[in-house]
């Protein structure tokens, strides 16, 4: 992407940011809003020059400038995948709890990760791993150091 | 005093206190290493274990897990670029970058040596200094702690690699966030969005886990290498003194982070997480290879790490000598004290100066304790990170993501607001929003409006409250400091353009 249009589009994605907190103001007292109001003038007038900029010279500069981005294509998929992966995980947790959605996770995102062509016969051992590891975290966290996890409502 | 110290180290050379002190070290250094787990938490996990000690050796304990936590932190920070705990913050800069290019050992190195030279000047500190400096940081009213945090975003400009006006935005998105809601003063709720579960806040190590961890997942995902390791591992014969020498002859370097970290353990609220950045500021703006910062250079991992542990020392200052603690882990730890029937603040020193000095002499102790446990066992973990693959990485990591995002408050909207956390610093790191600079506004934000809260309405006497802020002399100093802080960089940059341009071959450093 080129500097001028992660210059315009941060900049838009962060105006909205200002626009829907200083929608939400709804000070009951003179003091809550004292703070956060000067700053989000500030960073309005700060966000109005860089996307001011990023139409002149200055975005130019800094694209000659610019380091070349590491690594080759990004891999929207696997990201996707395990991004929803790690969503579903922490949506579940209250209700599956940590034991059941941390080995399904933990093999699920493994055995996802092994590489083509993916063997059926992989899962096993992938769950196995998570089974290890989750009895790990239950014993240290939970045993040790007495910080519970949770057990899942549908197991309360 | 001499007589004093002289039976905390007999009482420090006890075996069951060394024994104590070598367990509470190697705890606090697995539970630092932990995302999640703060120093705070740490120490206050373990505070039913002091309950049935003598005082001496309850504080023997938990000053060892204090030291070794805060340490712990920079395993995480340099093997998976995730700070174990946010003193670590500025370590993942040159720590993680380390680590890629096999050279994670020598990170792990200097941070220990780093570490346990802060943790020693900080007991130093503690033990001589803590009276006359406590009594300055006592002189700090709300208009100073505005402006400490003033200069503590100046720092930005150092820390925005690329665009400084998305640094200084990048800041203000983390300050804005830090004031969703209640209010500190007034009690108003805000930008809460109708939510009752955002009406606690977003808690900063959730924020700290959201943004550190999950964008680097997603990165290592992006990449394509399930089968392959993340993290390389290039065995250098002698890197231990080779290491060792380099971080001794950095003598500029460490004494500077030393002070910067006793100095703002003593400032009440501020900790670690400042620390760590205010050093690593300081010690890029001194370097000569400034460019280097950044990108693996063993000189950012020794100025946070030697900060962060000195910040332990600092912190017990006000908390011996005026029972007001430094930093958040020193609350606990005051909680203690009172627990055993000590009075935290003058009489400490009055009434139990051979239990004082023996918990002094035990933060010491822990720091000493730290180099050879650390030097192993951080290059055993080195070898570990370094053989997994990323198939068992990633999914490792979103392990401890979640538990350190859950365990915090026992709230499962934070292990949510984690994830969402973590999508927006990766978001934002694609448009060139770097995650530094916001965290610190997610930290400096709560102590900076604070100040000018208060300050605004002690003003309340002037014709123009503000002028609250300009009052004492404390603050102009503090004014002048940031707007030095601020114009630093540019400095360089004029000096640069009135310099004759250098011939060839004269730059080599030869």
């Amino acid at each position: 992407m080129k500097a001028s249009t992660r210059d315009r589009l941060g900049s838009i994605l962060m105006l909205a940011f200002v626009a829907a907190l200083w929608a939400q103001r709804d000070y009951m007292t003179p003091f809550g809003g004292i703070f956060p109001d000067i700053v989000l003038e500030i960073m309005a007038g700060v966000l109005a020059v860089t996307l001011a900029l990023s139409f002149t010279k200055y975005a130019a500069v800094k694209e000659a400038g610019e380091k070349k981005e590491e690594g080759g294509k990004t891999n929207w998929k696997d990201m996707a995948v395990v991004g929803g992966i790690l969503l579903a995980w922490a949506v579940l947790l209250q209700f599956l709890g940590f034991a059941l959605t941390g080995i399904v996770g933990f093999g699920s995102i493994s055995w996802y990760l092994g590489g083509m062509p993916r063997d059926i016969k992989d899962i096993g051992r992938c769950v196995l791993i998570g089974i290890a590891i989750v009895v790990l975290m239950l014993v240290v966290f939970q045993h040790l150091l007495e910080v519970p996890l949770p057990p899942g409502k549908i197991f309360e | 005093m001499l007589e004093h110290l002289w039976m905390g180290l007999q009482n420090v050379l006890m075996v069951k206190n060394l024994l104590l002190i070598v367990a509470g070290t190697v705890s606090g250094m697995v539970m630092g290493a932990l995302p999640g787990l703060t120093a705070t938490m740490a120490v206050a996990l373990l505070v039913p274990f002091t309950y049935a000690m003598n005082p001496a050796s309850g504080l023997a304990l938990l000053g060892a897990i204090y030291m070794g936590c805060v340490y712990g932190g920079a395993f995480s920070a340099i093997l998976i670029n995730t700070p174990g705990t946010p003193s670590s913050i500025g370590t993942t800069f040159d720590g993680y970058p380390m680590a890629r290019q096999g050279r994670g050992e020598e990170a792990i190195v200097g941070a220990t040596v780093g570490s346990a030279i802060g943790g020693i000047f900080g007991v130093i500190a503690l033990i001589f200094l803590a009276p006359p400096l406590a009594d300055i940081a006592l002189r700090f009213g709300p208009a100073e702690y505005f402006w400490v945090g003033v200069f503590g975003l100046t720092i930005i400009s150092s820390l925005s690699a690329g665009s400084f006006l998305k640094g200084v935005v990048g800041a203000m998105f983390g300050i804005l966030v830090s004031t969703i809601g209640i209010a500190p003063i007034g009690g108003d709720v805000r930008f809460t969005f109708g939510s009752p579960a955002m009406q606690g806040g977003v808690d900063l190590i959730v924020i700290l886990i959201g943004m550190f961890c999950i964008p680097e997942v997603l990165t290592i995902v992006s990449k394509g290498i399930g089968g392959h390791t993340a993290v390389e591992y290039h065995r250098t014969k002698g890197v231990l003194w080779e290491t060792t020498k380099k971080v001794l002859v950095q003598r500029a370097n460490l004494i500077r982070s030393c002070v910067i970290g006793t100095f703002i353990g003593i400032l009440p609220g501020a900790g670690g997480n400042i620390a760590n950045l205010v050093a690593y500021n300081e010690a890029k703006r001194a370097s000569k290879t400034p460019e280097k910062f950044g990108t693996g250079h063993l000189e950012g991992v020794v100025a946070t790490e030697t900060a962060n542990n000195a910040v332990v020392g600092g912190g017990i200052i006000p908390l011996v000598t005026l029972g007001i603690p430094g930093a958040p882990p020193d609350a606990v730890i005051y909680g203690v004290l009172m627990l055993q029937g000590l009075r935290p603040g003058p009489e400490l020193f009055a009434e139990r100066a051979d239990i004082t000095y023996t918990f002094m002499l035990a933060l010491g102790a822990a720091a000493l304790v730290m180099v050879p446990i650390g030097i192993y066992g951080g290059r055993l973990l080195t070898r570990f990170v370094a053989k997994l693959p990323v198939r068992y990485l990633v999914p490792g990591i979103g392990i401890l993501t979640i538990i350190g995002s859950y365990a915090i408050r026992n709230n499962f909207t934070d292990v949510i607001l984690m994830l969402g956390f973590g999508v927006v610093g990766y978001a934002l790191r694609t448009l060139g929003f770097q995650a530094a600079p916001i965290v610190l506004g997610l930290i400096l934000g709560p102590i900076m409006e604070t100040g000018l809260v208060q300050a605004y309405l002690t003003g309340q006497g002037y014709s123009w409250p503000w002028l609250a802020l300009f009052i004492n002399p404390i603050s102009w100093i503090l004014i002048a400091m940031s707007i030095l802080s601020f114009a630093w960089p540019y400095f360089g940059s004029l000096k640069q353009l009135f310099q004759k341009p250098e011939g060839l071959g004269s730059g080599n450093g030869e």
